[in-house]
């Protein structure tokens, strides 16, 4: 076990503080067992003075002496064994305490925190230049980014050269905006976020979210709104245009409160019903030979998003949850988990989210100077690099349940081995996406 | 109006909006016309529409309808705050 012992002053361990040396003690002799660390220069700790008491005792110190000859000294080392609480009783006399020293972690990010990375990182880490080299660049491949709508101009400001289907783009009739034409908001981060392993995928816009609220910071849709746009993009996968290779689509949205849907006993509910129309949409546009991918949502146990009112019950519910999609959680550049990223189980199949994602990363810049974030900025990452694998393994080749699997399998693990409720599978990892596919025979042609 | 949603089983020859309102008796008022006939469920004929609360608790009585279904709002997941 690690641990840090504190020294009474001797003039070389001050010399040994002040000089960034190691520390001159032969750890045996002061306490048998003891290894210590050569590399870990002595910390001089200032004394408390409080008159009358211990002046060891950290209690409610006031003021603190600095005298070197004054201080203690904290050296750090190792115990082959749990150390004996005799060897406390015991102690050498120049000991004056002997502390545990556990394994700390930086917090995880949350939201307000600043970005960890950038777009450049999350393209290194998505191998897109592997991608590239393949011709895995979405190319013939329809994206549809289900959201708040998207501003292609504004893409094209931050330097995109998106490729847009206006025929097959829809929006619902109360919006008065025209696809591809919609204020700049979440829709336009997705569609970003996206293009970063797709640049050349052809995006479809979608602007469900924009059917009941039109205005920042919140807008809002109606699920039936959703219904109507999945059923448009059914009727595009059943008799898919030559020139589309397959159609991917990504939804980064969801419920914040169980509040907003019948109760779980009521037929007519959502979020834990199979038969709900919008569940029978997706797992139907799934079986069509769509890959449909969502967010699992920003009601992680560290940090939840302030609209979350699931309290103890699962937030991934209604398709989100739903077998036949792929439900992506959100990891920083430093492939942690964000603390905002909701955890399992999935309300309709347990075993969610799926995958894990790239998020929290200055990359679209719509929400400057906050980064790209939520697992809202995850989702389409993953889409992307999902409609990247298109471009040369279409859906009629490698059906959306196999892909999936495939994706799974290759997903670089993350925290308890195997499959759990904060990573899924792993974090997406494309490298070892690329070699499975080879090895299958996928990209032979 | 709030609306809800129902969901029927329909020839998809005879699968129009007008089809539905003729089979279901409902009137312009009644039915979202925005929304449509949305086919949710291909292999087995299953279809969607969007109707005013009062008529669907009434339609919901029929055995050839299911529902009345949630149509919860729907917000972005992102940014946090």
């Amino acid at each position: 076990m690690r641990v840090v012992v504190q020294h009474v002053f001797t003039s070389q361990m001050a010399v040994a503080a002040e000089n960034g040396e190691p520390a001159p003690l032969e750890g045996e002799a002061l306490l048998p067992g003891l290894q210590v660390d050569r590399d870990y220069a002595p910390v001089r700790i200032p004394t408390a003075v409080e008159p009358g008491t211990n002046p060891h005792a950290h209690g409610q110190p006031t003021t603190f002496q600095t005298e070197p000859e004054r201080a203690t000294y904290l050296v750090r080392g190792e115990l082959a064994d749990h150390l004996a609480p005799s060897a406390h009783l015991n102690r050498h006399p120049d000991l004056v305490g002997i502390f545990s020293d556990p394994v700390i972690e930086s917090t995880q990010t949350c939201g307000g925190d600043r970005a960890v990375g950038a777009a450049a990182d999350i393209a290194q880490r998505l191998a897109v230049d592997q991608l590239a080299a393949k011709g895995m660049d979405g190319t013939g491949v329809a994206l549809a980014v289900v959201d708040t709508g998207l501003s292609l101009a504004y893409l094209e400001s931050v330097g995109r050269q998106p490729n847009f289907d206006a025929e097959y783009s829809w929006k619902p009739r109360s919006v008065a905006s025209q696809p591809g034409q919609h204020p700049i908001n979440h829709g336009t981060m997705c569609a970003f976020d996206a293009g970063i392993a797709a640049p050349a995928a052809t995006l479809l816009d979608y602007a469900v979210l924009l059917s009941r609220k039109q205005s920042t910071p919140v807008m809002e849709g109606l699920l039936s709104d959703a219904v109507a746009a999945h059923g448009r993009l059914l009727q595009i996968q059943q008799a898919l245009p030559a020139h589309y290779k397959s159609l991917v689509v990504t939804n980064s949205w969801g419920m914040f409160s169980p509040q907003w849907d019948f109760p779980p006993d009521n037929p007519g509910n959502y979020s834990d019903n199979p038969a709900h129309p919008f569940n029978l949409i997706v797992a139907s546009l799934v079986a069509a030979g769509a890959d449909v991918l969502f967010a699992a949502g920003n009601c992680g146990p560290e940090c939840p998003d302030q609209r979350c009112g699931f309290a103890n019950t699962s937030p991934i519910c209604g398709a989100n949850s739903h077998p036949s999609v792929i439900c992506v959680a959100g990891v920083d550049s430093n492939n942690r988990r964000v603390g905002y990223s909701s955890v399992g189980p999935g309300r309709l199949f347990a075993q969610k989210p799926d995958i894990s994602a790239y998020t929290h990363f200055t990359g679209s810049e719509v929400f400057s100077p906050e980064p790209d974030s939520g697992t809202s900025a995850a989702c389409p990452v993953a889409a992307g690099a999902v409609a990247a694998v298109r471009t040369r393994c279409p859906a009629s080749q490698i059906s959306p349940a196999q892909l999936k699997s495939i994706l799974f399998q290759t997903a670089k693990d993350l925290g308890p081995v195997g499959f759990d409720y904060e990573y899924g599978w792993g974090v997406l990892d494309v490298p070892s996406l690329l070699s499975q596919l080879s090895a299958a025979g996928a990209l032979a042609a | 109006m709030a609306k809800v949603m129902l969901t029927l089983k329909l020839d998809p020859a005879h699968a129009s909006l007008e089809d539905v309102m003729r089979k279901l008796d409902l009137s312009d008022g009644q039915i979202d016309r925005d929304f449509g006939v949305v086919n949710v469920d291909p292999q087995r004929q299953l279809y969607a529409i969007s109707v005013e609360t009062a008529a669907a608790h009434l339609l919901s009585r029929r055995p050839e309808v299911a529902g009345p279904y949630a149509s919860p709002k729907i917000e972005p997941f992102g940014p946090v705050r």
